[in-house]
């Protein structure tokens, strides 16, 4: 009876998020008043998106059955190609579709080494993580690099809305949200992404070639860690490496609070939505509160593995085993 | 016209002759039982008419017309439809989306196409029903159900997708007895309607009742091919494959 109940509540995927929000807007709350303001709710949101549209790349990838850490350096190495396309003369536009094209073209190198070597994908893009992020520190030289010819389309990610204190990249990760809710639960391809990360021998013997679609969540990730690179260079108008730290991990953490099993054909990508606003809540709240930064890393690898052990135990009365 | 018929089927696993020289043929709507001991070669051989191994030696002929290398996915397109045990379905996807896993039907909207989902489920339900078989919610995922109703969706997709040639490796292991029950009413009814059934079981028993002809493999081999209508009985068909009793 009870792991019946609990059965009904797996059914509706975002359930733990929306608990775990309203705990922690509660907890906070109670510690500081000024949490639920307006303005602190929408610096929260602002926050939230450079994480959240990379989230959701990173889900997808998840929901396929595979891991990105690579995100982290591809975040900070997109906005660098992107500058330094610009420096050379060649225009902002132009530049940006490159620098695009390479965040697509690495995930397609991640999903295809993953899935033709036949090796775990968290080994290939810890590999490819430290190679680019190798790669951005040759060419930067380890200096911040800042936005300057490019400033003009990078306005289209982080641009102020009207006289709010909103940004642009809030609308991108509502709207982005909305498409990848649409891609995955309403869509051909969606369904076949699900099916490659719940059991891919079974896709393959229904002629779903699952090598495809799990290398095509690698390719979506690298275009949302580009577009969310662009969104935080815009924000803070100069960028080195130190701005991916940790993001790898973050966006595993917030797919996971919302509901996504590490072991792939689940997922939802307003989880991972919910996910990236408890994450950046979790920030406000603890830096309202009071509490050094340093607190907040360690909330996250507690909260990953309570989140992982929820939902576990989820999975195993869902699917047994 | 044979449906299938192989000639001089080997494969060796490295140095294992898994199948040493198997001829085997299936006319349409006929009921095979697949027996032999742990070990006989009678999933290799399965896996060899899936299209998932290629045989190393030997003549695939299917509807009369020699066939080689092919993929799981164009056996299917074929007619052939084969049921592992494990291998069926994707346990956290829904029953309708299993159902039409690989061939979604899908509706445009705008620019853009999206699933069909009313219509799958409409369809995948409507499809279940017409079996005979019993599945409460067809949105609920497959992790849900019994291994019966795994097995028996598995063949009510490959029946309504127009499967010639229905291969159930085991269908009725670890399965409950009402279950068995229910699994072998579904391949009567499947072959009531023309279908080609080959199944692979260790209880001879569930064979028997449903199957018209039986095939032994020991060690590689073909020890026999013999018609029920020729007087087998259970016990026969066990006899046999114990070697305490000769072919007929
Ligand atoms: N992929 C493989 N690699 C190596 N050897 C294999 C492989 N598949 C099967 N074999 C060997 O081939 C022989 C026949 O195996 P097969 O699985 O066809 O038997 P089976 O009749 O299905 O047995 P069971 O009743 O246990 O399912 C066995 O000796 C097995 O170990
Ligand atoms: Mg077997």
């Amino acid at each position: 009876m009870r792991t019946e109940s609990v059965l009904q509540l797996l059914r509706f995927k975002e359930i733990g998020a929306i608990i775990a929000l309203i705990v922690i807007f509660a907890f906070f709350e109670i510690l500081n008043s000024q949490f639920m303001s307006i303005s602190n709710l929408t610096t929260i949101l602002e926050t939230s998106a450079e994480l959240g549209i990379m989230t959701l790349g990173v889900n997808l990838v998840m929901i396929a059955g595979e891991f990105d850490m690579s995100v982290a350096s591809i975040y900070v190495l997109v906005p660098v190609i992107f500058e330094f396309l610009t420096l050379s003369g060649l225009p902002s536009i132009v530049s940006m579709i490159i620098a695009l094209l390479f965040a697509a073209g690495q995930g397609f190198i991640n999903g295809f080494i993953t899935t033709k070597g036949h090796i775990p994908s968290f080994i290939t893009t810890l590999g490819t993580e430290y190679l680019w992020l190798g790669v951005t520190l040759a060419i930067t030289g380890g200096y911040f690099v800042s936005l300057t010819k490019g400033k003009n389309i990078i306005d289209i990610f982080s641009a102020q809305i009207g006289s709010t204190s909103l940004r642009l990249s809030i609308l991108w990760f509502i709207g982005l949200t909305i498409v990848f809710y649409l891609i995955i639960e309403k869509t051909k391809y969606g369904n076949r992404v699900m099916a490659s990360g719940g059991n891919p021998a079974v896709a393959d013997s229904l002629g779903v070639q699952s090598w495809k679609y799990k290398t095509s969540a690698f390719v979506i990730s690298g275009i949302t860690a580009g577009l969310a690179g662009f969104a935080l260079f815009g924000r803070f108008q100069s960028i080195d490496t130190s701005f991916g730290t940790g993001m790898e991990l973050q966006s595993i953490t917030a797919s996971v609070i919302g509901g996504t099993l590490m072991t792939g054909g689940y997922g939802s990508a307003f989880g991972a939505f919910l996910g990236a606003i408890i994450l950046s809540s979790l920030d406000n709240g603890l830096v309202l509160a009071g509490a050094p930064t340093f607190w907040y890393q360690a909330f996250v690898g507690i909260i990953l593995i309570a989140a992982a052990l929820l939902n576990i135990r989820l999975k195993t009365s869902l699917v047994g085993g | 016209m044979s449906l299938l018929e192989m000639k001089g089927i080997k494969k060796n696993f490295g140095a294992v002759q898994a199948l040493k020289g198997v001829d085997f043929q299936i006319e349409e709507g006929q009921v095979i039982g697949l027996l032999g001991d742990n070990g006989a070669g009678k999933s290799t051989l399965i896996k060899i008419i899936a299209g998932y191994y290629h045989q190393d030696d030997g003549v695939i002929k299917w509807e009369g017309k020699e066939i080689f290398c092919r993929t799981p996915a164009e056996s299917r397109q074929m007619g052939i439809e084969v049921v592992y045990q494990d291998l069926a379905l994707v346990n956290l996807l829904s029953v309708w989306r299993n159902f039409f896993l690989g061939r979604e039907i899908e509706t445009k909207k705008g620019i853009f196409k999206f699933l069909d989902k009313k219509k799958m489920i409409d369809i995948s339900r409507k499809a279940l029903q017409g079996l005979g078989i019993e599945i409460p919610n067809v949105n609920s995922a497959v992790a849900f159900l019994s291994g019966g109703q795994r097995q028996t969706i598995a063949v009510g997709r490959g029946v309504y997708f127009g499967a010639k040639l229905l291969v159930l490796d085991e269908p009725t292991a670890a399965v409950s007895l009402r279950e068995v029950e229910a699994i072998l009413q579904l391949i009567e009814e499947v072959s009531k309607r023309g279908i080609a059934v080959i199944f692979v079981a260790h209880n001879i028993y569930h064979v028997h009742r449903v199957a018209e002809r039986f095939v032994i493999l020991e060690q590689g081999i073909k020890v026999a091919d013999v018609k029920k209508s020729d007087g087998y009985s259970a016990e026969d068909i066990m006899d046999i494959m114990l070697g305490r009793k000769q072919v007929k």
